[in-house]
């Protein structure tokens, strides 16, 4: 049961003074809200959306980090940020002067200015330098990725646990469905995000949300409903049929931290075709499993899982990726993909997410998130045995 | 797309002398498509650039967003980017996808606001026959004054939003001797019912009580309490979203939350006052907030009065102190003004409205909150 008493101390403080004080930085601006909310803990969920309305956090060597932000959200940032001082500045707009202003002050004389230049837009970058001119900027992208890919302990169990809830609300869900009274899409995703929100998930808005679909459906990532129009944040409302594979995800969230869990569920044994394309999955996600170790590249992950299915006949999603790693934004870096280079080591967490395509066109998957523990995967999400779909009851 | 919108779009793009835009803001790429990226912010390591001309648009954009994209009838092209794809790889499939074309060298437009600077400098370097000029000015004159369709998707995303809003209301009502279920559960059930009604997605949503209540945002499953409770939420039809937000009480309200109640409609209604055309946001701040002092009323002017509604759910313009925004017809409005409560809540009833030739038209019409709304009741049978 997620509980916020286990997961007090992340040692996220600890862990980035201790990596800032090895560079020669003095100091760490962060523009990017993914950012921000990793080296502050407070996740304002509506801050990514409010485009206009920024947050920056500043991070000196010698002195106390601070939490810049819009002043109708400062109260609420004191309230669930780790960094107490806050400052705040009145909303004028995209990048407003008044924003740039308060990232200046907090910069102070510092010389060498590390900055999320993937983050940070064009605008707001000129008018830092207008108002810096002889600071020396270097880019913190890299270093961020690598602070945020290698997990602290805190983390690995934050994440591993929320994984493992996500794995037990589908299950929880799960256990209501019937052959004889099946329902809609649409009133199953919410019967599942309610069995998540029991589990003491925190209840957000936007990508945390629940998926159910099935049949025709069922070959698409967003599937669009006709009648209703693309409505992504719910699902179609068309009944299931008492023949589907249906897949089951959901996205939750536990302070600040996330779980992207995707399980299916049959109504009945299992048709042929499903014991099929399910037994390939099950047949990737072990060969992966069997080939991720520390010090293996995420490309050569990809690669060598792309020829083994390839090998084996099974028809993978095109140009989607095997697996991403997750922490306060749902995908983060590393992906397991056919680009990423970075190679696998302890303390990394995976979501494995290759996705096999049946004869009908329809995605069967089944996520597996995994923590890399001497050397090797751990499955940390798996409240039931996962060889088989979840089976329904058929009658009752 | 509606032609009203391209030929707005076309016309703005000869004014600003530009040959195309490359586009990097999902709002803006939903603006220029008519079609949405789900969820787009929350995945902030993804790169979608929408490149647009009059005479042909590209996306790059994953896999699935290229795919929901194409369901949603985008009749541009396409190209899927990697999921972990670079600025430089961005770069060279945008030099790639323009080579040979006029933009290649022409005069580009680019939303610097919410290019990053990485992605910014690639452009630069792998486009380097191009001219590049901000287009925010383009883009935040175009979103800001709403086509006739506009404002009907942004009338129904708020009628989704205040449907939302009722449902609670009457799924707590004949509750109050049992109160089972929780703030957070509440607030569910403002976005299970925008679904039910047809909205395509919900944005923040929170029930907030007692301390809570003091603060923009909140987390709290404790059981619904007697008290006042601000029920808030945005959600987004067909890529236009709203914002609503409604205080109301449970049980029957005490005569200080009333009272409280009253005042935050007084200073609403004479914002609603100052709404027109011509008149500029920063002034409409600043005679709000005498107002409210001279009628001794703590209006929570940190917060701003209100801000604009569009294709994100928070945008110019901005009713603050930092925004000298001139009003016009057709701009649309959400009106949010926070007064406190007894005991320091933050309480509001906001409304949606359009800025007419000479005043407004409300949008949030479904349901007046003219007095302070008790839950009371307790549980009967239905038939």
């Amino acid at each position: 049961m997620l509980t916020e008493i286990n997961y007090q101390n992340l040692n996220i403080e600890e862990k980035i003074n201790a990596a800032l004080a090895e560079t020669a930085w003095d100091c760490l601006v962060v523009f990017g809200w993914d950012n921000v909310q990793y080296l502050s803990g407070a996740q304002i969920p509506f801050i990514p959306y409010r485009h206009d309305e920024r947050v920056a956090v500043c991070w000196s060597k010698n002195s106390e980090p601070v939490y810049i932000c819009p002043k109708d959200i400062e109260s609420s940032v004191a309230f669930f940020s780790r960094i107490g001082k806050i400052e705040s500045y009145v909303n004028g707009g995209y990048c407003s002067n008044n924003y740039m202003d308060a990232v200046a002050r907090a910069i102070g004389d510092a010389k060498t200015v590390a900055i999320d230049m993937k983050r940070v837009s064009h605008v707001c970058y000129e008018k830092l330098m207008d108002r810096k001119p002889d600071i020396r900027v270097e880019a913190a992208d890299e270093w961020l990725e690598n602070q945020r890919m290698n997990k602290t302990e805190g983390e690995q169990q934050l994440l591993s646990d929320i994984a493992y809830t996500a794995d037990h609300s589908i299950n929880g869900f799960c256990h209501h469905i019937m052959k004889n009274g099946i329902r809609s899409m649409e009133s199953h995703a919410a019967a599942l995000r309610v069995h998540a929100m029991e589990r003491n998930v925190n209840n957000i808005g936007y990508s945390c949300t629940a998926q159910i679909t099935g049949h025709e459906l069922g070959r698409y990532y967003w599937p669009v409903q006709e009648r209703l129009g693309a409505n992504y944040g719910y699902s179609p409302d068309e009944k299931l049929h008492g023949d589907d594979l249906v897949r089951a995800s959901v996205k939750v969230t536990f302070e600040g931290y996330w779980a992207d869990a995707s399980r299916p569920y049959t109504y009945d044994q299992m048709e042929p075709w499903m014991e099929k394309y399910y037994g390939q999955w099950f047949n990737l996600r072990n060969y992966m499993l069997g080939i991720i170790r520390s010090g293996i590249s995420c490309k050569e992950v990809y690669e060598k899982t792309a020829a083994y299915a390839a090998e084996k006949g099974i028809k993978l999603a095109d140009n989607y990726m095997l697996g991403h790693s997750i922490g306060v934004s749902i995908f983060e870096h590393p992906f397991i993909d056919g680009v990423e280079t970075t190679d696998i080591q302890d303390g990394m967490i995976f979501v494995l997410t290759p996705i096999v395509i049946a004869e009908n066109g329809q995605h069967v998957q089944s996520y597996e998130t995994i923590l890399m523990k001497e050397g090797k995967p751990v499955v940390v999400n798996w409240w039931k045995d996962w060889r088989e779909p979840y089976i329904g009851i058929a009658v009752v | 797309m509606e032609s009203e919108l391209v030929n707005k779009i076309n016309q703005g793009l000869k004014k600003y002398k530009l040959d195309g835009l490359i586009i990097s803001g999902w709002d803006n790429i939903t603006y220029l498509t008519g079609a949405m990226l789900p969820f787009a912010p929350d995945y902030p390591t993804r790169k979608a650039v929408l490149v647009y001309s009059p005479s042909e648009c590209r996306l790059f954009a994953p896999v699935d967003w290229i795919e929901f994209v194409e369901q949603q009838k985008w009749q541009g092209h396409m190209t899927v980017l990697n999921e972990s794809c670079s600025a430089e790889e961005l770069g060279a499939k945008l030099s790639d996808a323009l080579k040979g074309s006029a933009l290649a060298a022409g005069r580009l437009g680019i939303d610097c606001a919410k290019t990053s600077q990485e992605v910014y400098l690639q452009i630069g370097k792998l486009l380097p026959d191009a001219e590049l000029i901000s287009a925010d000015d383009l883009m935040r004159e175009l979103r800001i004054v709403k086509t006739a369709s506009e404002i009907k998707k942004l009338e129904r995303a708020a009628r989704y939003s205040e449907l939302g809003i009722v449902a609670t209301l009457n799924h707590t009502e004949g509750t109050i001797d049992a109160v089972s279920f929780g703030r957070s559960e509440a607030a569910e059930r403002m976005r299970v019912h925008i679904a039910e009604f047809g909205g395509a997605a919900t944005g923040n949503f929170v029930g907030l009580q007692h301390d809570d209540m003091t603060r923009i945002y909140g987390l709290n499953h404790d059981s619904l309490d007697e008290g006042l409770i601000r029920y808030d939420i945005t959600s987004e039809f067909e890529g236009y979203w709203n914002s609503a937000g409604r205080t109301v009480y449970i049980c029957k309200a005490t005569p200080e939350a009333k009272k409280a109640y009253r005042d935050n409609l007084t200073i609403k209604a004479y914002a609603l006052s100052l709404l027109k055309p011509g008149a500029r946001c920063c002034d409409i701040f600043r005679k709000v907030s005498v107002k409210a002092s001279e009628l001794g009323i703590a209006a929570v002017s940190e917060l701003g009065f209100g801000y604009g509604v569009g294709c994100s759910e928070r945008e110019y313009p901005y009713l603050t102190s930092e925004d000298d925004t001139e009003l016009a017809e057709n701009m649309v409005i959400a009106l949010d003004v926070f007064t406190y409560g007894p005991a320091k809540e933050l309480i509001h009833s906001i409304d949606t409205y359009r800025i007419t030739k000479d005043g407004t038209e409300k949008l949030s019409w479904y349901r007046d909150y003219d007095r302070l709304y008790e839950i009371v009741g307790i549980t009967a049978r239905h038939g």
